[in-house]
């Protein structure tokens, strides 16, 4: 399939993307090495508007005295080892800016880190086996933490202070020209001494549903829903009442095949509103514009 | 604007504010500017009383955490004798939406009180 996939790279580069290895591969958000692709890198770029909130009771209440913005700028890469896995990283950049009662404010920082490994277990499009592949992932605490804010909105914190390794799943089917693909992930915080206490996180588990479709030549659609579910929060060493977190979201993505190996990314993704689908948890409007370059050595 | 609110009365008076309703040897009212609670800067005044009587020279601490968040607040409280059983607390920095737990610590001695006020904000 690799060698086949190659020679319609280099005899047709139109359709390198096409075909049941690759449909999903630039979906925003959910990006992977193609088979024929031995790197890529990219970099988007999202505006993210508060919307509102789930409380603890798992109540929707839209923002009132509030507003936030967070405008995230991310570079990420990937390359394949050995063959049949893929490192990557991601180093995120955030502007926040807030307004809460008299308060407002604006800063600028990196963000955590994220580093990850996956490892194909079957090939998607290889067999008519769903595409399997396990993923190990890793949030290094780069970014300023709360407990580190120097303003009084925080508007200079950027990361969450804790690392935070990951194990999961991804499955993926490809209908050509429909895909479909279903991320796992439990993830285990770490705990860290933080302002004077020991804080740390109960195990998290997320899931991702990502549905897509190749329009023609030049363009994949995608549909996708996200949930996740945070553990419980923990200070030294016990477990806080009510403080588990769930959020939900569906997205919409857009892949524009600009040329061989090069694509241009759109995706907007929203909460949804309702009460019960979420706790804990505050949420917004988020629009991302992406530009991604695949290859081969 | 004040609401002078005591912590029984904040259970059932004070909307989202609530207490937890832990104790001590002390007994603590609050009341809060703005009233209630809201996003950004805010002041408690605390008035510690023991069986009634006002407690002075008790060293007072304010602490808001969002639990679910695992963080407090981007601003320590500093805490003012007032005299005549009362405290100021100030900044009490709500600086985002969710459920805040501001908690309330006095102690004078061998005597000590602990208690924490919820608050849901939007």
């Amino acid at each position: 399939v690799k060698v086949v996939a190659a020679l319609l790279v280099a005899l047709a580069p139109g359709l390198a993307r096409a075909g049941a290895c690759c449909a999903s591969a630039g979906a925003p958000g959910f990006e992977r090495l193609a088979t024929w692709e031995d790197f890529a890198f990219g970099v988007r770029s999202g505006l993210s508007s508060s919307l509102g909130g789930w409380d603890d009771r798992g109540r929707w209440a839209a923002d009132r005295d509030y507003d936030e913005q967070v405008w995230r700028t991310e570079v990420y890469g990937l390359a394949r080892v050995l063959g049949w896995a893929s490192v990557e990283a991601h180093v995120p950049f955030l502007r926040t800016s807030r307004q809460a009662g008299d308060l407002s404010g604006a800063d600028f920082g990196v963000g955590d880190v994220q580093v990850g490994l996956r490892a194909a277990l079957v090939e998607v499009g290889e067999s008519s086996l769903p595409g399997v592949a396990l993923t190990l992932g890793l949030v290094a605490p780069t970014g300023r933490a709360s407990d580190e804010a120097q303003t009084a909105l925080g508007t200079d914190v950027t990361g969450r202070g804790l690392w935070i390794p990951s194990v999961g799943v991804s499955l993926e089917k490809p209908w050509m020209p429909w895909f479909a693909r279903l991320d796992a992930a439990v993830s285990a915080p770490l705990p860290a001494k933080r302002g004077g206490h020991d804080r740390g996180e109960s195990p998290g588990v997320s899931g991702a549903l990502v549905l897509g479709r190749e329009l023609g030549k030049w363009f994949t659609a995608s549909a996708s829903a996200r949930v996740q579910w945070a553990g419980d929060q923990r200070l030294d060493g016990r477990a806080l009442p009510d403080s588990a977190a769930r959020e939900s979201a569906l997205g919409a993505g857009l892949t524009w095949h600009l040329r061989p190996g090069l694509a241009a990314q759109a995706a907007a993704e929203v909460p949804l509103p309702v009460d019960g689908m979420g706790s804990n948890r505050n949420l917004g409007l988020t629009a991302t514009l992406g530009l991604r370059y695949g290859g081969a050595w | 604007v004040r609401l002078l609110c005591s912590i029984a009365l904040l259970i059932a008076g004070c909307g989202e504010a609530a207490s937890t309703g832990a104790g001590g040897d002390f007994t603590f009212a609050v009341t809060s500017d703005p009233s209630p609670l809201g996003l950004g800067r805010n002041t408690l005044y605390i008035e510690v009383t023991a069986d009634g009587a006002p407690v002075d020279g008790a060293q007072v601490e304010v602490d808001p955490e969002m639990p679910a968040h695992g963080h407090g607040s981007t601003e320590s409280p500093q805490v003012e004798a007032l005299g005549g059983g009362r405290y100021r607390a100030f900044p009490v920095t709500l600086h985002m939406p969710g459920h805040w737990v501001i908690g309330l610590h006095a102690t004078k001695g061998d005597l000590a009180a602990d208690d924490s006020i919820e608050v849901r904000l939007r």
